[in-house]
C-alpha cells in the first residue's frame, strides 16, 4: 500500500480504507493489516508534524520527509524518530504542539494538574476528540457485540473531580453507546456527602478511580470509598451496588490507578457486579487499552486515535512477548465528518508515559474475548514518577 | 498429623485464601493435629461488612421463638465429637475437662434459651422486639466457650454478627464450629430460612491496628473484651471514623477472695482443719482453674492477721496438687502459653517475688508454671497475671480490708473487681457486703465459677443488643 499525501492541511485516511475508530474491526482484524494500517497513520501524523507543528518542526529537524517515508515498520518508526518526553511538553509553550492553522476556540483544553509545579496543556480539536469518544466507546460495543441494547438508556455517574479529562471522555463515549453519563456535582471532598448523592441519583452504573496506595492522588472520590459506603450502608432502604438485591446497578467503570485483585474479587464475587471494565490511558491521549472479561486487570491495547509501542529498556527494537519494556504513546488521528483525519489538537508522538509494561499476546492470537491485539499487563510507573509528584499532575 | 482448616466465613461460605498460618500446636508439642488458618484482608472484611449489612433487616421476619428452637436444637451438633475438644484443648492449653464442663454448660443455657429470654425480658409487659444493627465482636483469648456466649446471645438479640477471634485463632474454630451446627439445622428444619446462614460471619483479620478503620460504623454494636487500657484505645479509635449504637465492654478480670478470721475461729481443732482445707481448696481451684486465666480467677485473696499463717501455710501445702501437666490429663491446671510464661516470669523478676514463682520444665524442657502462692506486704498492690498466680495479702480490720482493696482497684484502674469470693461467719459477710465493690459477690463459693443466668459484669448482652418497641395498649 502506497501512501500518499498532499501538501494541502487535509491530510485525511480514508482514502486508505481506515475503518472508523467505532468499529470493531480494529481488534479483530489481522495482525499485520493492523500494523499496516497504524503505520500508515503514524507516518502519515509525523509528516503533518514536521510540516505543520512548531515543536517537531525543530525536533524533526534532522529528518527528511523521505526518511519518514521510508519508515517500513512500527519498529522503526519508534526508534528513527525522537522521543518526545514530559519534560519536552511542560518546559514549551502548549502552542507549540498545536499545527500552525489551528482555531483555538475550537480547542477542548484537559491540562495536568500543575497545582505545585509546572502544568501541562492539553488542547483536543473536536475532531481529535470525536475519535477518543469513538474508541473509549467501541472497547464497551465490543463486549455488547449482540446485546448492545441493554446499554440504551443507562445512567452512569462518573465520580471524578469535576473537569477531570476521565469523566469527559466517558460522558462523549458512552453517550455513542446510548448511555448517559451524568458528573459528579458536590464539591464535598468526603465520600458520605457523595455517597449520599448517589442515593439520590441511583445510577446504574458509576465511574470511579480506584484508591491510590500512597494517596499521593486526588483525582476523585475513589472506588474503594464508594464501595466501602455501600457496605457499610444500614439501611434498609438503601441503593446497594449488590447486584443480588439490585439488578439495575450493573456497570462499574475504573481507571487511572491499578485495581488490585481483591478488589476485582469482591466486585465481581461478592456482589456480582455483571460488567467490570477498566481503561488504560492518559490524560495526553486518553484512553489507549481495555480490559476484557478474561484479562480483567490488563489492557487489550486499542488500536485508532493512539499508537502504543513498547520498546525494549536497553536494546533498540520494540520487545518480545512476556518482555518489560517502556511505554511510547503517539496520538495517530482525529475524525471529522466521518472521515478519519491525523491530528488537529496537540501533537503528541513517541511520547514516553514514564510507564513500563509487560506485553502479551504481541502475535495477535485471539483472546477469548474475541480481541486479538497485544495485551498490557504488569504496568509500574519506573520514570518521571518524581516530575509528575512535583508537577503535582495527573498520574494515568 | 491430621490438619485442621480455621477458614473465614463470609456471606454464607468458608474461604480459604493464599495467606494463611500453620499452628503445629500452638502451646506445647502434644500428637494431635495441626490448625491451619486462613486470614482475609480488607475486601474480605468489606464483603462481610457488606453481608451483615443485607442480612440485618430480614431478621426483624424471624420470630424469637424459631432462633430459640434452631439455637437449641443446633446445640445437639455443637461440639459433638470429642475430637474437638482435644484438638481445642491442644491448641488452647486449656485443661480438657475444663473445655468439656465450659462449653457444656454454656450448650445446656442456650438450649434453655427461651427461658433466659423471658426472665430477661419479664419487666417488658408488652413489647415488639426487633433487629437492632449489627454486631462486631472480638473475643478473648482465654475463653474458648465466649464464641457460644456471644454468637447465641447476638441471634436471640436478632443481630447479624461478624467475629473476630482474638490472635490465639480457637475463637475461630469455636465459632466455625457454631456455623457448622447452625448450618445443619438450617438445612434440616427449615431451609427456607438459608438466609439465616448468613447472620455470622468470622473474620481472620490479622492486623488490629488496621481493624479499626474498616470496621468502625456508625450505630453498629461492638463488643471488646480486654483490660481498661485496651477498651479505651479501642473506643478511640472507633470513635475516629463512627458513633456506634453501642459500645459493650468486658474488662478486666480482675477478682479476688477474702478469708476471715470469723470462718475458723470458735471451731474445734478438727472442725477447724477441715475448714481451713475446704477454704484453701476453693480458694486454689478459684486461683488456678483455666490456667488461672479465667476473667473471674481469683488474682488475690485477702487473709485476716489472726489466721494468716495458718491459711498461707495451708495455700503453700496444698498448691502442689495444682499443676500444669498434659492439657488432657484429669488433674490438669492447662498449660500457660510461652508468651505468658515469659511476661509473667518477667512481672514478677520486677516485683521482686521471682523465688516463689512455682515453674517447671515438661518433658522436651519448655518452661511451664505450677500454681505459685505469692505473699504480698501490705504495701504491695497485685494484679492481674495470666497464670496459676495467686498473691496473698493480709488485713487487720474491715476498714484496713477495704483501704487496701480500694488502693488495689484504683492502682488496676479497675472500677469494681469482677468477682470476690467471702469465706467468714455470715454476719461478717452481712457487714461487708455492702461495703465491697465487686460485680458479683459469692459466699462460701468459689469466685471463678460464672452463671450464665446473671449478669455478667453488670451488663446482660442480650439486653445490650436487643431493641425494643413498647407497645401501649387502651384497658
Amino acid at each position: 500500500m502506497e501512501m500518499e499525501i498532499d501538501q494541502s492541511r487535509d491530510i485525511v485516511y480514508h482514502s486508505y480504507d481506515i475503518p472508523s475508530y467505532f468499529d470493531i474491526k480494529w481488534d479483530t482484524m489481522p495482525k499485520d493489516k493492523r500494523d499496516a494500517l497504524v503505520l500508515i497513520q503514524a507516518k502519515a501524523t509525523a509528516l503533518f508534524a514536521k510540516r505543520f507543528v512548531p515543536f517537531y518542526k525543530i525536533h524533526y529537524k534532522h529528518i527528511s520527509e523521505d526518511d519518514i517515508m521510508n519508515i517500513s515498520s512500527l519498529g522503526e518508526f519508534a526508534f528513527k524518530l525522537p522521543v518526545t518526553t514530559k519534560r519536552h511538553l511542560s518546559e514549551n509553550d502548549a502552542f507549540d504542539f498545536l499545527p500552525d492553522f489551528v482555531q483555538i476556540e475550537e480547542m477542548i483544553n484537559k491540562g495536568t494538574g500543575g497545582t505545585t509545579g509546572k502544568p501541562v496543556t492539553i488542547y483536543y480539536s473536536k475532531s481529535d476528540w470525536n475519535a477518543m469518544a469513538q474508541h473509549i466507546a467501541r472497547s464497551i460495543k465490543f463486549d455488547f457485540q449482540n446485546n448492545l441494547h441493554e446499554l440504551k438508556g443507562l445512567n452512569v455517574v462518573g465520580m471524578y473531580h469535576g473537569d477531570h479529562v476521565t469523566n469527559d471522555i466517558y460522558r462523549d463515549g458512552l453517550k455513542l453507546l446510548g448511555i448517559h453519563v451524568s458528573g459528579r456535582v458536590s464539591t464535598k471532598k468526603d465520600a458520605k456527602s457523595n455517597y449520599d448523592f448517589l442515593q439520590h441519583q441511583k445510577p446504574n452504573g458509576i465511574l470511579a478511580p480506584p484508591s491510590d496506595p500512597s494517596d499521593s492522588q486526588t483525582k476523585g472520590i475513589t472506588l474503594d470509598e464508594f464501595l466501602k459506603s455501600d457496605a457499610k450502608n444500614s439501611s434498609e432502604f438503601a441503593y446497594r451496588f449488590n447486584n443480588e438485591i439490585n439488578p439495575k446497578f450493573k456497570l462499574i467503570f475504573w481507571s487511572s490507578m491499578p485495581l488490585p485483585e481483591a478488589m476485582l474479587n469482591y466486585m465481581q464475587n461478592h456482589l456480582k457486579i455483571p460488567y467490570i471494565q477498566g481503561q488504560y490511558g492518559s490524560t495526553e491521549c486518553c484512553p489507549t487499552g481495555a480490559t476484557c472479561k478474561y484479562h480483567p486487570r490488563e489492557f487489550h491495547i486499542g488500536y485508532g486515535p493512539t499508537l502504543i509501542t513498547v520498546i525494549h529498556p536497553t536494546e533498540k527494537r520494540l520487545i518480545t512477548e512476556n518482555e518489560r519494556g517502556h511505554i511510547l504513546v503517539t496520538k495517530t488521528g482525529g475524525t471529522y465528518d466521518g472521515k478519519n483525519i491525523v491530528p488537529t489538537g496537540t501533537y503528541i508522538i513517541n511520547l514516553r508515559t514514564g510507564d513500563s509494561a509487560v506485553l502479551k499476546n504481541i502475535n495477535g492470537e485471539q483472546c477469548q474475548c474475541g480481541r486479538n491485539t497485544p495485551i498490557l499487563t504488569d504496568l509500574k510507573r519506573i520514570e518521571y514518577v518524581e516530575v509528575k509528584a512535583d508537577a503535582g499532575c495527573q498520574v494515568d | 498429623m491430621k490438619t485442621i482448616e480455621i477458614k473465614n466465613y463470609i456471606n454464607g461460605k468458608f474461604i480459604a485464601t493464599d495467606n494463611f498460618n500453620i499452628n503445629d500446636n500452638a502451646i506445647n508439642d502434644f500428637d494431635g493435629c495441626k490448625a491451619k488458618i486462613y486470614f482475609c484482608n480488607d475486601w474480605d472484611l468489606t464483603a462481610a461488612i457488606e453481608t451483615a449489612t443485607l442480612i440485618q433487616p430480614k431478621l426483624r421476619l424471624v420470630s424469637s421463638n424459631m432462633l430459640a428452637d434452631l439455637l437449641s436444637r443446633t446445640m445437639d451438633y455443637y461440639f459433638d465429637n470429642n475430637e474437638d475438644y482435644v484438638f481445642l484443648s491442644e491448641m488452647t492449653g486449656s485443661p480438657y475437662r475444663f473445655l468439656r464442663y465450659a462449653i457444656n454448660g454454656t450448650k445446656e443455657w442456650v438450649k434453655d434459651f427461651k427461658n433466659f429470654y423471658t426472665n430477661t425480658f419479664r419487666s417488658v409487659v408488652s413489647s415488639y422486639i426487633f433487629s437492632s444493627n449489627p454486631t462486631f465482636a472480638i473475643l478473648p483469648s482465654n475463653a474458648e466457650q465466649i464464641a457460644l456466649f456471644v454468637i447465641a446471645q447476638s441471634i436471640m438479640a436478632k443481630s447479624s454478627i461478624i467475629i473476630r477471634s482474638s490472635s490465639r485463632n480457637a475463637g475461630s474454630f469455636t465459632s466455625m464450629k457454631f456455623v457448622e451446627a447452625w448450618n445443619k439445622v438450617i438445612d434440616e428444619l427449615n431451609p427456607d430460612l438459608h438466609f439465616l446462614k448468613k447472620i455470622v460471619n468470622i473474620v481472620n483479620y490479622k492486623n488490629i491496628d488496621d481493624l479499626w478503620q474498616h470496621v468502625s460504623i456508625s450505630d453498629w454494636n461492638y463488643i471488646c473484651f480486654g483490660s481498661r487500657h485496651t477498651i479505651h484505645n479501642v473506643i478511640a479509635s472507633i470513635n475516629q471514623y463512627a458513633t456506634p449504637r453501642k459500645f459493650i465492654d468486658y474488662g478486666y478480670g480482675f477478682s479476688n477472695s477474702i478469708v476471715d478470721s470469723s470462718a475458723l475461729l470458735n471451731l474445734d481443732h478438727k472442725n477447724k482443719e477441715v475448714m481451713l482445707n475446704e477454704i484453701t481448696q476453693k480458694v486454689l481451684i478459684s486461683a488456678t482453674e483455666n490456667t488461672g486465666n479465667q476473667c473471674t480467677a481469683s488474682d488475690v485473696v485477702y487473709v485476716h492477721k489472726d489466721v494468716y499463717d495458718i491459711v498461707f501455710r495451708s495455700l503453700k501445702q496444698n498448691s502442689v496438687k495444682y499443676k500444669s501437666l498434659d492439657p488432657k490429663h484429669p488433674e490438669s491446671i492447662g498449660i500457660v502459653s510461652p508468651n505468658n510464661v515469659k511476661y509473667i516470669e518477667q512481672a514478677l523478676t520486677e516485683l521482686n517475688k521471682r523465688e516463689h514463682l512455682n515453674i517447671g520444665s515438661d518433658a522436651n524442657g519448655k518452661k511451664i508454671i505450677h500454681a505459685s502462692i505469692i505473699p504480698l506486704s501490705r504495701y504491695e498492690y497485685a494484679s492481674e497475671y495470666p497464670g496459676p498466680i495467686l498473691f496473698v495479702k493480709s488485713y487487720d480490720s474491715e476498714s484496713d480490708l477495704l483501704q487496701q482493696m480500694t488502693k488495689e482497684l484504683e492502682i488496676n484502674d479497675v472500677l469494681k473487681y469482677l468477682s470476690s469470693s467471702v469465706f467468714s461467719s455470715k454476719s461478717f459477710f452481712n457487714t461487708i457486703a455492702p461495703k465491697l465493690r465487686t460485680y458479683k459477690l459469692k459466699y462460701d463459693k468459689p469466685s471463678h465459677e460464672v452463671n450464665l443466668y446473671y449478669y455478667h459484669q453488670g451488663k446482660n448482652l442480650l439486653d445490650e443488643l436487643t431493641e425494643l418497641t413498647i407497645i401501649e395498649e387502651k384497658y
